[in-house]
This record gives structure tokens, C-alpha cells and sequence, in this order.
């Protein structure tokens, strides 16, 4: 399901009985910057044209939307990926946050800890004490020596 | 722009979820307080799990699985290519790490104690070996033998169940002989015999592929079974060869037949007075798309083959600095005065059919520890 927060207004809206047409309502998305929005909105449409296209074919979908996603990835910044995982969580949008937490897990594997910091624009903040306990878990220590 | 300190704490955990390895996740813990707080540590999986032994084992004192891992590490140095290593890790159950040599899992010794922070590293986990250590006390009535025995044997892992909690084993029967398998599921707790394997033939190697375990024996048998017993029969390869691989690369199942250059050439294996690679030549299948049949492949392309004693795996030779594609690296045991006296490694260059110790290859050398790790330590 996609936009179900839109999808829930919706579904208010009728209840209550205040509009008549989808076409010239009005959604307040305080939440929400216009430009991850039209990045999402997109998204969804490409989705559902793709699924509509492949409608038999699950694995074709999956190819295509997996193409359309890389093709996607190299034109938005990383930083605009905390924007769109808020605005996709917000949205509850459910696929899209799926596919921008991938893509930042894979902008940062094997990536040093520093670059890491860089990408979220993040600084260490730890005490003498707590580096110390960080330098442990990423120990490996080997003795040379045999015990038996 | 969205500050990502402001990032709510389930979303941080959605990102983690789809981290692949856990030194990523140290990683992401290790970025600001916070974050360390809210990203919690999964606990290592199957690290040391004891296994109910069979009933009629009496000898038996406990049974434990464990994992070895290999992995290719990278460092590197300021204005100077990076520098690679296939290193090979097992935690024991106290949590005491220990180095294993790739290809013949013994534990490597003789060095200083090394110390290894993996921040400075690019870390790529490559494979897992799963072995089972059989704790057997022989001799019950004889004092002077009654000491404990730990025996290794190879061992097909794979998780199952709807989560992945649970796991199924595969290994050669080893009691009462034959060429059978036993099969483990941890959630049944119960070890099944299978194959009705005539005495004459024993299973030489196991492993998982795609969902299913294989198991070829010395006279060319291969069957394939899944979690639910359910087996299929490969065609048959012939029990011309000395020794059998299975191994998975770019995404196919292998098989690696290694031929000796005449019939009892057995007895030289490793031998003080023949020393040097046994084999005679290699030769190379995969399993077909429909799981039936192995059929022939005169090159391996640009993949390096790792063949070891519990388990085997393949490397790209470009993830290899300086090393060539189409190679195996073999491990043959070395005998002095009939005990097992060590391991040696030679590499096949498959092209043109060479072979040589280890150290005639310095670029394959200097992968395995310690290699050119050198000042490294701290």
C-alpha cells in the first residue's frame, strides 16, 4: 500500500462527508518538503506503471523496479536520503522507506568509520572511557603461542 | 537539510537491519554515543552449539559444532596500493579468538601475539566453515588410554525454519562405516542415517547450495537432499578420482575431481621421500540448471579455488592482488614416520597444468598469514 497516510485522509475525508472529488482536495503535509515529496511521488507512479506492465511476471518486476532504483540512486544526493526516509516514514509509504534505508546501509558497508561519520554529518562524541570499550569490540586478538 | 542526529531511533534500527555483516554494525554503533545506545548487538550465532550425540555412541563424551570464518581483510597505507589477506577466524566458546590456516583449519602458531583492530581494515566476510568436534573417550577400560580424543569432521550447515532459528547438519556417517550421511535438524534434536550406501564407498565431501545439501562419496555419487529429506540423485562421476572438492562459485555448484598419475600413487601423498604436489592433474564440473547432471568446464575464468580439508571456497582472482584467475590452491597432508606432521598448499594453474609449492607464487603467498602483514601488529 502506498501513501497510506494520504490513503487515511482519504478514507476520513469520505466519512466525514466534507468533499466530494479526490481531484481538488487539499492534503496539508506539514512534515514534508516539496522536493522528497515529488522524489516519492515519482517513485510510486514508476511502481505502479512497472507493476502494471509486468502484471504476471513477478521476478520481471522486480528487475525492472531494481533498475529503475539504481538509475534513481545516482541522481539524489546522500543527503537528501534522511529527508526521504523521514518523508517516506511520515507518508507510511512502505516500499520507498524499504528501499532508502537499503540504499544508506549501502552507501556505508565496509566504509571506514570516519566516512561513516562524514555521511551523516555526525560527530564522535564518546569519553576516554567509552573509546576504549569501542577499541574492544573491534579487537582481534590472536596468541601465537600453542596452550596445549 | 534534515539533521541525521534527529533520525527517530526505529528508523536507525531499519537502516541497521539491512547492514550485511555484524563489523558494519559495530560500525554503525561506533559513530556518536547516541547511536550506541540505541543500536543494540546481536549475539553471535552458533559460535559453540553441543549437539545431542547418536544413543548408541557410547564412547562419546560431547558433541560441538563450530564455525570458522574466513574473511578477506584489506589495510591500507597512505600513497601505497592496498594490501589484502584471507584470513580464517574461529571464536571458541570462551570467546578467545583464534587463526586458522584457510586451507587446513590447524591453528596457526608460532608467531607473536597479534593484535588486529578492525577499524583500520576493510573487512569482506567470504564464506563459513562449520565443523563438529567429537569429544570421544576410547579405552574406558584401559587407564593408561583413558584421556579424552577431540576429532574433527566436516559438516554441512544450513539454517531452516520460517526465521532462520533453527538448523539442519549434514556429515559422512561415521559409525558403523559405510558411505552414508547423517542428518541433523536442531529442531527435531535427532540425527537420521541416510544413504544406503554400500561399505565399499565413503562420503568424501558435503556442503549447501541453494537450499539444498550435497554429498558426493569416493565412487562418484552425488545425491542432493533438503531440509525435508527429500534427496535427488546428480550423475554419477566414477571413482577414478583420488579426491573430491564441492565448491561453490559465481553463483554454481562445482566439483573438483583430483587425479593421482597412476593407481597407488596413494601411498606417496605427502610422503618424506616424495614430497611434493600428488596430484596429477585436476578436472572441473558444475551442476546443471536443472540439478541432474554434472557437466564438464575447461576453465574457471577468473576464479581462484581454495580446496581445505573441512570445506573449500572461491575468491575472484581480482579481489586478489597480483593474483591470476583460473588457479586452484590445494592443501596435502605431510606424513612423518606415519603421524600427520602438517599441511603443505600448492597452487594449480589449471591452463597450463604447473604446479608448485606455495612460496613459488609469492602474490598467493603473501595472502595467507603472515604473508606480508608485517609491521601490522600493535
Amino acid at each position: 500500500m502506498k501513501f497510506c497516510a494520504v490513503k487515511q485522509y482519504f478514507d476520513d475525508e469520505n466519512n466525514n462527508n466534507i468533499t466530494s472529488g479526490a481531484s481538488t482536495t487539499m492534503i496539508p503535509l506539514p512534515n514534508v518538503e516539496s522536493h522528497p515529496l515529488a522524489i516519492l511521488i515519482t517513485y510510486c507512479k514508476k511502481h505502479l506503471k512497472i507493476k502494471a506492465n509486468n502484471a504476471d511476471n513477478k521476478k520481471e518486476t522486480e528487475k525492472e523496479m531494481e533498475q529503475y532504483e539504481q538509475e534513481l540512486l545516482k541522481k539524489v544526493m546522500p543527503q537528501e536520503l534522511t529527508e526521504l526516509i523521514l518523508a517516506a516514514n511520515y507518508l507510511n509509504f512502505k516500499e520507498a522507506l524499504d528501499f532508502f534505508c537499503r540504499a544508506v546501509a549501502s552507501a556505508i558497508q565496509n566504509k571506514s568509520i570516519e566516512f561513516v561519520r562524514k555521511f551523516f554529518g555526525l560527530e564522535s562524541d564518546f569519553e576516554l572511557g567509552e573509546e576504549e570499550k569501542l577499541r574492544e569490540e573491534f579487537a582481534w586478538s590472536f596468541e601465537g603461542v600453542d596452550e596445549d | 537539510m534534515a539533521d541525521w542526529s534527529q533520525l527517530p531511533r526505529d528508523l536507525l534500527h531499519l537502516i541497521a537491519k539491512r547492514l550485511k555483516t555484524r563489523i558494519d554494525l559495530l560500525r554503525l554503533r561506533s559513530i556518536c554515543s547516541s547511536w550506541r545506545s540505541s543500536i543494540a548487538l546481536t549475539p553471535k550465532q552458533h559460535r559453540h552449539t553441543p549437539i545431542p550425540t547418536t544413543d548408541d555412541s557410547k564412547f562419546i563424551l560431547s558433541l560441538d559444532l563450530s564455525v570458522h570464518t574466513v574473511y578477506l581483510i584489506e589495510s591500507q597505507q597512505e600513497g601505497s596500493p592496498p594490501k589484502r589477506w584471507l584470513v580464517k577466524v574461529f571464536e571458541d566458546q570462551h570467546g578467545r579468538m583464534h587463526l586458522l590456516d584457510p586451507l587446513s583449519s590447524s591453528k596457526v602458531v608460532g608467531f607473536d601475539n597479534l593484535l588486529l583492530d578492525l577499524r583500520e581494515f576493510k573487512v569482506f566476510e567470504l564464506c563459513q566453515e562449520h565443523v563438529l568436534h567429537r569429544t570421544a573417550m576410547y579405552g574406558v577400560h584401559e587407564p593408561w588410554r583413558s584421556r579424552p580424543v577431540v576429532e574433527v569432521d566436516k559438516v554441512a550447515f544450513m539454517c531452516v525454519g520460517p526465521e532462520n532459528n533453527d538448523f539442519a547438519l549434514v556429515t559422512p556417517h561415521r559409525d558403523g562405516g559405510g558411505g552414508g550421511l547423517a542428518f541433523f535438524n536442531s529442531r527435531i534434536q535427532q540425527w537420521i542415517t541416510i544413504g544406503s550406501h554400500p561399505a565399499t564407498s565413503s562420503c568424501i565431501a558435503v556442503t549447501h547450495f541453494e537450499g539444498k545439501f550435497y554429498a558426493v562419496d569416493t565412487k562418484g555419487r552425488t545425491i542432493s537432499i533438503d531440509q525435508f529429506l527429500d534427496s535427488k540423485v546428480v550423475t554419477n562421476l566414477g571413482s577414478d578420482a583420488y579426491m573430491k572438492y564441492l565448491v561453490e562459485a559465481g553463483g554454481e555448484l562445482l566439483v573438483v575431481e583430483a587425479y593421482l598419475p597412476f593407481p597407488n600413487a596413494e601411498g606417496l601423498i605427502g610422503s618424506e621421500s616424495h614430497r611434493g604436489l600428488c596430484i596429477d592433474y585436476f578436472e572441473v564440473s558444475k551442476l546443471n540448471k536443472e540439478g541432474d547432471k554434472w557437466v564438464k568446464v575447461n576453465s574457471l575464468g577468473d576464479w581462484v579455488l581454495f580446496l581445505g580439508i573441512y570445506s573449500s571456497f572461491s575468491v575472484l582472482a581480482s579481489e586478489l592482488p597480483g593474483c591470476k584467475g583460473n588457479c586452484i590452491v590445494v592443501t596435502q597432508p605431510r606424513w612423518k614416520e606415519f603421524n600427520l606432521d602438517g599441511h603443505d598448499t600448492y597452487v594449480v594453474e589449471l591452463e597450463s597444468g604447473r604446479s608448485g609449492p606455495l612460496e613459488n607464487y609469492p602474490d598467493f603467498s603473501k595472502l595467507l598469514f603472515p604473508g606480508d602483514m608485517g609491521t601490522s601488529s600493535t
